[in-house]
């Protein structure tokens, strides 16, 4: 599905991604780890078409990124950024139907409304549809870009997600939740690449790991094979215990 | 209520339209005035000769000028307040009113309008649309144009066309002064079918182009990134955006003079009434802006009669005070 084949991305002649590959089939959810500059967003960025890669090169459905038509990128793989800034004020109604923006011509307008209300019911933000986007919370905030994000790719078939730090300003519960709908996605037919701080919830929740660290991607792999001690101590100065969860799961403790 | 709107604003216009036909030296009867617009659209009805001659000469291709000049500019805006994300910018942001200005006076300094009515008009036009293609060149890196260089462009090309108009008037005589002060205050005083037919061509290729930018102007309200993710050529959409908003308010002030607030004020207020989505907005905005000049202009014409205003004081008058009204209420949500 996605393929990044030895790609390196420089900005003002620093490296900050070097010879990194990496694959995600549909079906599997990965969560890219590692410690604050390891260039985590700027691979997500990457395989999102975003940035150009200095060498290298990515393939959604085997089409080079660099190439396709903008269009049909934003129809077969949705972003979810670290941060977003609205210019204006608007209701999250709104907010969560710009995500169907991409579908417009191919969608009537009762379709795209029903994407986008299924998208806030994933999400858990419509209890507050009908409110301004600047009266609510971090958390909240946050939710609704998840729900526009995935109103983007409600339809499609084997669609590519990506995740910065989804879960960074929610509150425990939610976490939870957001991470457990990103595996349901990819249990769904969706490829899923989510940054995620928390080794705890990204044990617990995903099929597999990579581990970045200074540009480069270290270890790739299950959360055992990937998180062992070595890379651990090595990568983010943490030693770290697994544990086996009471439904089965293991799911790693860094301390 | 937000689907009462459009029909608000249309109605504000038509009322607007209707009390510029009406109201003047010689005061028309809606009725009277109602049977003129009748016989000009081809209907056999008796009319008033007076009231004819009036209207279709003198009111009519006014309050027609008025209605264009600020539909132009609200559209004008709001496109500039979805391109900057900010709803401080103007469409005189790019240096588009001051190339036309600067084109405008270096016309009437060097006897240029003694060619003709379109002299005026057409060097007006053009130093708009120098002026913008100098900012978009000034603001290109790597073939993006990032909006911080393009307002940092847009200011120093203001500031030499500024430069330049002040050395045209330092060195001006005084009868070219009187007509350079005159024009820079914003007035619609010359208007004739004339210059209608001058300007209406390119601000109808300028509104036509509008509705395809709303789509992307609303993706672009969640920033350049999230716009591009959703699919939308970001560079593209400046650059259409920004010839769009060179030809409306190029051929805009070139024939009216800078006139004020509008392009600031009303895309401003529609957005709180209407909200953000640009399909509402940009509609609006050329209708709303276009009522308000009309009213403006009407005002300018009765307010110290028999002698009238320029409507650019007029729009600043009314826009300055609604303007800091707006900001006080507010400043609660700028300081959050």
């Amino acid at each position: 599905m996605i393929e990044a084949d030895a790609i390196a991305v420089a900005r003002g002649g620093r490296f900050l991604v070097e010879g990194a590959s990496v694959r995600v089939a549909a079906g599997e959810f990965v969560a890219l780890v590692g410690p604050n500059g390891a260039g985590k967003s700027t691979l997500l960025r990457a395989l999102a078409g975003e940035s150009d890669c200095t060498r290298g090169a990515v393939r959604l459905h085997g089409r080079d990124v660099r190439t396709c038509a903008p269009g049909w990128l934003a129809r077969h793989r949705a972003v979810m950024a670290q941060e977003t800034a609205l210019a204006f004020e608007m209701p999250v109604r709104e907010v969560v139907r710009l995500g169907r923006l991409p579908h417009e011509a191919a969608c009537t307008r009762a379709e795209n409304a029903a994407a986008a209300a299924r998208a806030m019911a994933l999400a858990g933000v419509e209890a507050f549809a009908d409110r301004g986007v600047s009266s609510l919370s971090g958390g909240e905030r946050q939710r609704v870009h998840l729900a526009r994000t995935l109103a983007q790719i409600d339809g499609v078939s084997a669609p590519l997600l990506l995740l910065d730090e989804p879960t960074a300003s929610l509150d425990l519960a939610h976490q939870r939740e957001v991470l457990a709908l990103a595996r349901r996605l990819a249990a769904g037919g969706a490829a899923v690449v989510a940054v995620v701080h928390d080794l705890f919830a990204a044990t617990r929740t995903c099929d597999r790991i990579v581990v970045m660290d200074r540009g480069r991607i270290v270890r790739d792999g299950s959360p055992r094979l990937a998180l062992d001690d070595r890379t651990l101590a090595g990568v983010f100065a943490v030693r770290g215990q697994w544990v086996t969860l009471d439904d089965g799961q293991d799911a790693l403790l860094a301390h | 209520m937000t689907g009462r709107i459009e029909p608000l604003a249309f109605a504000l216009l038509g009322a607007s339209l209707l009390a510029a036909l009406c109201i003047g030296p010689l005061s028309l009867p809606a009725e009277s005035v109602g049977r003129v617009l009748a016989r000009l659209a081809g209907l056999p009805v008796e009319v008033d000769e007076r009231a004819m001659a009036v209207v279709s000469a003198l009111r009519l291709p006014r309050a027609a000028l008025a209605a264009i000049v600020g539909g132009s500019l609200g559209a004008a805006g709001a496109v500039m307040q979805g391109l900057f994300r900010n709803a401080l910018a103007d469409p005189g942001i790019l240096g588009i009113s001051g190339g036309a200005s600067l084109g405008a006076v270096a016309a009437i300094y060097f006897g240029a309008i003694a060619w003709g009515l379109w002299a005026m008009p057409a060097a007006g036009f053009a130093g708009g649309l120098v002026a913008a293609n100098i900012v978009a060149r000034l603001a290109r890196t790597n073939g993006r144009m990032p909006v911080a260089a393009l307002l940092l462009s847009g200011i120093a090309v203001n500031a030499f066309a500024m430069a330049m108009m002040g050395i045209l008037i330092y060195s001006s005589d005084d009868r070219q002064l009187r007509d350079i002060t005159v024009w820079l205050l914003g007035s619609l005083s010359g208007a004739s079918w004339q210059r209608v037919a001058l300007v209406a061509p390119a601000v109808a290729a300028a509104l036509a182009a509008i509705p395809f930018l709303a789509r992307g102007l609303d993706a672009l309200i969640l920033g350049e990134r999230e716009a591009a993710n959703l699919g939308v050529r970001v560079e593209s959409l400046k650059r259409v955006a920004i010839a769009v908003v060179a030809m409306a308010t190029g051929a805009v002030v070139s024939v009216a003079g800078p006139i004020g607030f509008v392009g600031l004020v009303v895309p401003h207020v529609v957005r709180l009434v209407a909200g953000a989505g640009h399909r509402r907005l940009l509609p609006l905005s050329a209708c709303a802006g276009a009522a308000l000049l009309v009213a403006a202009d009407t005002l300018a014409r009765v307010i110290v009669a028999p002698a009238e205003l320029p409507v650019g004081l007029v729009t600043a008058a009314i826009g300055a005070p609604f303007f800091a009204l707006l900001l006080l209420r507010e400043k609660g949500h700028l300081a959050a």
